[in-house]
């Protein structure tokens, strides 16, 4: 549970040290930034909402939404 | 999967909490999507208006989040293991947390307004609102939900009490998981 607090913390700092960057609205940094975002996203469900132990359209299910978002998201911010 | 894993795969929670989760998921989705579309066709508004935002505002607020989550993770982790130990402190934690949530986004919002920057200013600042203050409801229900929770945790140890700590867990989860991806658009990019 520690480390997925951890990993949690360390990729938020990493995205508000991207978000301070020069380049800020550079397409890269834009993707990265929603990576660390999808990233957090799929540590809180897997490990806190417990989605390991559930069932596989559950734990699919989720993840298709977190994939088909991020990348929705990315899509339209980057064009 | 073999024999053991299938008997340990099960449901977190009330089956029913996911649904509530899954119809939540898809309305912030529609949220998300109209932040983008907005940022899409007002670039320059968008990225004028983001850089007028505090982002220790939004980053204070994510450790916050990420944090109580943490705290309610180890509550009910706690819980199961039903070694007679009292698991509140980590309910009162999250609490905690939530309500310096709420009392930071009040700050961020006054802080806004005093500049002149409100809901009319435009399409940003309508969003940034809106759907920043839909997810301060969330934040004060999952507030009232971990009160609840703090409660039962002290409760003899039962697979429905399990299941009712479990379900409120889920939704204080929802919220910190929602924040994220709203972090991300109004601040970070």
């Amino acid at each position: 549970m520690t480390w997925a607090w951890l990993l949690l913390v360390a990729v938020t700092m990493l995205a508000w040290w991207l978000a301070e960057g020069e380049q800020k609205m550079a397409g890269a940094t834009t993707m990265a930034i929603f990576l660390t975002a999808c990233v957090k996203i799929w540590v809180i469900g897997y490990q806190f909402m417990e989605l390991k132990l559930a069932p596989a359209f559950l734990r699919y299910g989720f993840l298709l939404w977190l994939v088909a978002i991020t990348c929705s998201l990315v899509f339209l911010i980057t064009q | 999967m073999n024999e053991k894993s299938q008997a340990q795969t099960r449901i977190p929670g009330e089956p029913g909490i996911w649904a509530f989760v899954a119809g939540d998921l898809l309305v912030f989705s529609l949220f998300f999507i109209l932040i983008a579309i907005g940022n899409q066709e007002q670039g320059d508004v968008f990225s004028s208006a983001r850089s007028t935002l505090d982002l220790r505002f939004g980053l204070v607020n994510t450790l916050l989040l990420l944090t109580g989550s943490f705290f309610v993770a180890i509550g009910v982790e706690r819980y199961r293991l039903n070694d007679g130990r009292d698991n509140r402190i980590w309910f009162r934690l999250a609490i905690l947390s939530g309500v310096i949530f709420l009392i930071n986004k009040l700050f961020e919002w006054n802080a806004k307004v005093s500049d002149g920057l409100t809901p009319m200013t435009n399409d940003f600042y309508m969003y940034f609102f809106v759907f920043t203050a839909i997810h301060a409801i969330h934040v004060f229900v999952g507030v009232v939900i971990l009160s609840f929770l703090h409660k039962k945790s002290q409760a003899p140890f039962t697979r429905e009490a399990q299941r009712g700590l479990e379900s409120g867990a889920i939704f204080w989860h929802l919220v910190d998981l929602l924040w994220i991806m709203l972090f991300a658009l109004f601040y970070l990019v």
